[in-house]
């Protein structure tokens, strides 16, 4: 197994850990030739979020990448976002960023080797890793999920969390309403009162769908845990290009965020009374 | 093929969105002011540095609001001892109108008294949050509309800000008169000052402390703020080589009279000051009794803020008080 990559947008990558250390501490790194996945999972796999973030490895890793291994030259491993995050953070002022899988005393690490952009100083950073097997892999893939029943384009995602952040001092849960006539509603109700937030004139991406469109509903809505869905609102730091948002009834609501030439895709449990 | 491969150039439509109110109405104020208002209202909200939580339940202030064709007001009292109070006029609105219940045929015999304000107890962060659930920048676009059906009814507010719309219905409950105080018997001090001076005498305390000592006499220096506590004595005093009309922009000072207050109830009677306060009034009474009147600005409107405090029982001494006896 051997992997050899130039490390190419380190800044973005380091932004991209930052925010996935809002969800979890450690994560899950699927390196194929094509691309570089990152799986975070939060907590239980019942009740937690999960997080798919895809990069290209053409933009990240550029020419001077070299991946072999006996699983059709992909290769996947646990590592700890605190410990990457670190070393990111110290390349912030490198052009010249080299990883490497290592072996040291039979343990795998990725090793670092990190030059600073003026060429007196070289960083060698090692972080332990866990190698899985691709049956370990199978079991993180992505839920299988039928057509969504509805789905919007979000607005502006930090006025969104502004709003559910003053909305969670009302109760723990969120309602959250797509209409495919535009329109999105966020509401939290208690015995004390309710707040009810509503938007008009949003966009739907077009989905390819089965259904044909006498059979799509109007609208549909999904109750999720309002902590979760503020974790997973802070992406807005990273100022994505575009935020949709599917609800899956009965089963999840799913967040598919594109910053740049990196999607994100969150899937959120939804609360079923 | 992943719902990702599903995605591609968006399409858009546009509707209005179907809202309406089918309660009757008794309570309509608009504003596009909505930073201001909740400025104002925060001014008397009082921070228990001890019973700060960060969960949900503990989100309540729970206040008086009267309404009346004339104001809305929120006041609230802490025991007997505290008191806060501020209110809006209805000429600060774009829109304002309140309809008092009309007096039926049969309420004439019995000779009741017409309520002139609506009154109901409701809780106060939750329409500070309400105001504030765009952002609380200056320079939001964000109109609100206040409205009330009536007793037993919900207090909403409708929100606006560029077409996103928001709705917060708040509940009310009974509630009671608030305190009233007698700022007068059997004899009392006025001054008038100019809130960056009163900013200033308070501004250097040492909050630490648990009481406050404030002084005001005829004579000068006038008038006198003391703390004692863990960093030692603290006294402030005003100039006492300047006449009272050159401190104070007026002044009824009729004998020399000092109390003992608990330092964290003034603590916000000050921290008002700070939110564009012009000038304050305040009162002390030889019962203990002492009133801050501040006068907040927001554009050309003028909103009267006002706290209530009492003084500690002059039975409660300790040895701590033989340092602050006045001379």
């Amino acid at each position: 197994m051997k992997f050899r990559a130039k490390l190419y947008k380190s800044k973005i990558l380091l932004k991209l850990v930052q925010n996935m250390m809002k969800i979890h501490t450690e994560c899950v790194m699927h390196i194929t030739p094509k691309k570089i996945r990152f799986i975070v999972n939060s907590g239980d796999i019942e009740d937690g979020i999960q997080v798919f973030y895809d990069l290209p490895s053409e933009s990240f890793f550029e020419n001077e990448f070299s991946i072999q291994s006996i699983a059709n030259n992909e290769i996947q491993f646990q590592i700890q976002l605190e410990n990457l995050r670190r070393v990111l953070l110290s390349a912030i002022n490198s052009n010249d960023i080299t990883i490497r899988l290592t072996k040291k005393q039979s343990e795998p690490y990725l090793h670092f080797v990190i030059k600073s952009s003026s060429s007196t100083v070289v960083l060698y950073q090692d972080i332990p890793i866990i190698l899985l097997t691709t049956q370990q892999l199978a079991m993180m893939t992505e839920p299988i999920l039928p057509d969504p029943q509805v789905y919007i384009q979000m607005p502006d995602i930090k006025t969104i969390q502004n709003v559910i952040d003053k909305m969670k001092n009302l109760s723990e849960q969120l309602v959250i309403t797509i209409s495919m006539k535009s329109q999105l509603t966020l509401q939290v109700e208690s015995p004390a009162g309710s707040i009810t937030t509503h938007y008009t004139g949003l966009s739907h991406p077009l989905i390819d769908t089965n259904k044909g469109k006498d059979q799509a509903p109007d609208s549909s809505s999904a109750i999720v845990d309002i902590k979760k869905i503020l974790k997973v609102l802070h992406i807005h730091q990273l100022k994505p290009e575009e935020v949709v948002c599917c609800i899956f009834e009965g089963k999840c609501l799913l967040f598919h965020v594109i910053i740049q030439d990196v999607s994100a895709t969150y899937y959120l449990p939804i609360i079923i009374k | 093929m992943s719902i990702r491969d599903k995605f591609s150039t968006p399409t858009q439509s546009n509707q209005m969105p179907h809202s309406a109110l089918e309660q009757d109405i008794v309570f309509i104020a608009k504003t596009d002011n909505t930073q201001d208002i909740s400025k104002i209202l925060s001014t008397i909200v009082k921070h228990d540095s001890e019973t700060k939580k960060k969960d949900s339940s503990a989100h309540n202030l729970f206040v008086t609001c009267k309404i009346s064709p004339q104001t809305i007001s929120f006041s609230y009292d802490e025991g007997k001892h505290f008191q806060a109070n501020c209110s809006l006029k209805s000429t600060f609105f774009e829109e304002y109108k309140c309809e008092l219940p009309v007096q039926s045929a049969s309420n004439n015999q019995d000779g009741t008294m017409l309520p002139t304000a609506y009154s109901f107890k409701v809780n106060l962060l939750m329409i500070i949050d309400g105001l504030n659930i765009f952002g609380s920048e200056a320079d939001n676009n964000t109109s609100v509309q206040f409205v009330y059906g009536g007793y037993g009814k919900p207090f909403i507010l409708l929100l606006n800000e560029n077409g996103v719309m928001a709705t917060c219905s708040i509940k009310t409950m009974d509630t009671e008169e608030p305190n009233t105080f007698d700022l007068v018997q059997p004899v009392s001090n006025k001054i008038v000052i100019d809130s960056e001076s009163l900013l200033e005498a308070f501004g250097e305390l040492d909050y630490s402390s648990s009481r406050v000592r404030i002084t005001l006499s005829p004579d000068a220096p006038f008038f006198k703020v003391q703390t004692t506590g863990n960093m030692g004595n603290f006294s402030m005093e005003f100039n006492p080589e300047k006449k009272a009309e050159e401190i104070f922009e007026s002044c009824e000072l009729n004998q020399s009279i000092s109390h003992l207050f608990q330092l964290p109830l003034i603590k916000p009677c000050i921290k008002a000051l700070a939110h564009g306060s012009a000038k304050t009034r305040l009162t002390l009474t030889v019962n203990g009794i002492l009133q801050f009147q501040h006068i907040l600005q927001t554009g050309s409107h003028l909103h009267p803020v006002i706290f209530t405090v009492v003084a500690i029982s002059p039975h409660h001494y300790d040895e701590n008080d033989e340092n602050m006896q006045m001379d």
